[in-house]
């Protein structure tokens, strides 16, 4: 048996309008991540250090030599690891809403399967 | 205007051909369905790979002096590089992880059987493409664990008489592992394996399309009452579900557990204590640990890589071996498939360990 809710939605197509929120939002934040990474890097005295040795004064190219046994990734300062959590919570809460929607979906599809609704659009 | 526009790309597309034919394809309804999803799976994450590979693309240099620097530098100072590095990674083991789980099912539920050979042989290659995409990935960091492991991994086609020294020298490009190997290996991984990999897809999909996908033997004995449900919409639904739980999973992982860079290679340097592989190359690797160096006047490794060539030639051939499914000899044959199982998660924690 189909909830208040859900049937409420199933009425109004409200369905519809939050998939068209969620799923752009999706994208978007997934397109965001895509072109924040695309984008020049951090700043230009960071692009500095990346120089070859042959490129830079003496003094620094031997700076350049210590390298760091391991570089073990991760956010850089406190608003990046707060802006990080807050995208995988908002990606999980946008899932959850989907797979909510999804399951209506579902239901709904294999009732109309139940009726036999596909076997006459097939003629 | 959008419904002229729709019938303007209907004219010139003829999409309803393709929703039609979608809407006609059913998938079978029984106890095994739930193995379906991992072939979807498989090409969620290769499109993930596809993604975030051309991304990493844009900064990674294949150069002996630049490739550690440009992954370092891609994981400080790209802005979220080191997440979609992460991703790369996480989603470059869930894809073998789906591939292996892909190809055991069909092993299990026998969906090989005629006339689906050809789908087999092609997720056997499917499988061989996408270790070979890991093995080539491994190297490109550039540091001392990856080039260490390619060292061991390159030099144990060496083992095969006559044409083995001729494949090493071909994967490396010389006679040891350069900065030759890393444009090679470069090239492998984002040209020729892409390309070889689309194209093995294709057949696979298009096989799949043209047979359908299997339905179990009680079913096809008659034994079992045949339950369909149309792949459009309603499985197409339950993939969405699953599509989205995954993908929610990879991208927690790879925040949470990024992947480290070692330091950069020295081609001068001794091996370091403790090199293996990836995950999905240790039970091979513990396996030829375990022969001895000779074995009566053979090498012993010679004798390993012929067994694990043997072993792979007839996972190949399984549909014309397993000709009987339903007799003792494909009762056998599923029970040779647990212990394969059984035998990779055995040798692959024994790696781990020591």
């Amino acid at each position: 048996m189909k909830s208040r809710l859900a049937r409420r939605w199933s009425r109004t197509g409200m369905k519809k309008k939050i998939v068209f929120i969620f799923m752009p939002a999706l994208i978007m934040g997934v397109f965001t991540a895509f072109a924040a990474s695309i984008q020049q890097p951090l700043s230009e005295e960071k692009d500095k250090s990346v120089q070859t040795p042959a490129q830079q004064p003496p003094a620094k190219a031997a700076e350049v030599q210590v390298q760091p046994d391991k570089i073990v990734p991760g956010p850089k300062n406190i608003k990046e690891r707060t802006a990080i959590y807050v995208f995988v919570g908002w990606l999980w809460a946008a899932i959850v809403v989907l797979i909510y929607i999804t399951r209506l979906e579902i239901k709904e599809a294999d009732r109309l399967l139940e009726l036999k609704f596909y076997r006459n659009e097939k003629k | 205007m959008g419904r002229s526009l729709s019938a303007w790309f209907e004219d010139r597309l003829g999409f309803s051909a393709v929703m039609g034919f979608l809407r006609k394809k059913t998938v079978p309804l029984n106890k095994h369905t739930i193995w379906s999803y991992t072939g979807s799976a498989i090409l969620l994450f290769f499109g993930i790979q596809v993604v975030t590979g051309i991304m990493l693309a844009f900064y990674y240099r294949p150069t002996l002096e630049e490739a550690n620097k440009s992954v370092a530098r891609i994981m400080t100072d790209v802005p979220l590089g080191w997440i979609i590095r992460s991703v790369h990674f996480w989603s470059a083991s869930a894809m073998i992880v789906t591939v292996f789980i892909h190809l055991f099912s069909s092993w299990m539920i026998k969906s090989y059987r005629k006339p689906r050979e050809l789908t087999w042989m092609t997720g056997v290659l499917l499988l061989v493409a996408s270790l070979f995409f890991g093995f080539t990935g491994y190297l490109l960091p550039w540091d001392d664990l990856s080039l260490s492991a390619t060292k061991v991994g390159t030099d144990i086609p060496r083992s095969i008489p006559i044409v083995g020294e001729w494949v090493t020298k071909f994967l490396r490009g010389g006679d040891d592992v350069t900065g030759d190997t890393l444009s090679r290996f470069f090239s492998f991984h984002i040209c020729i394996l892409p390309l070889f990999l689309l194209l093995l897809l294709a057949i696979h999909i298009y096989l799949i399309q043209k047979q359908g996908i299997s339905i179990p033997l009680g079913v096809e004995a008659g034994k079992e009452k045949l339950k369909e449900l149309p792949f459009w919409p309603n499985f197409v639904y339950r993939e969405i579900i699953v599509w989205l739980v995954l993908f929610g999973v990879l991208i927690t992982a790879a925040v949470f557990l990024p992947p480290s860079l070692g330091k950069v290679a020295d081609l001068m340097a001794p091996a370091p204590k403790g090199i293996k592989p990836e995950w999905y190359f240790l039970f091979l690797f513990q396996t030829l640990k375990l022969f001895p160096g000779k074995i009566f006047f053979i090498n012993g490794d010679t004798i390993a890589v012929f067994l694990i060539v043997a072993a792979v030639v007839l996972f190949f051939f399984l549909p014309f071996l397993d000709n009987k499914p339903d007799k003792m000899k494909g009762k056998v044959i599923t029970w040779l498939a647990w212990a394969a199982i059984a035998y990779a998660v055995a040798m692959s924690i024994w790696s781990l360990l020591t």
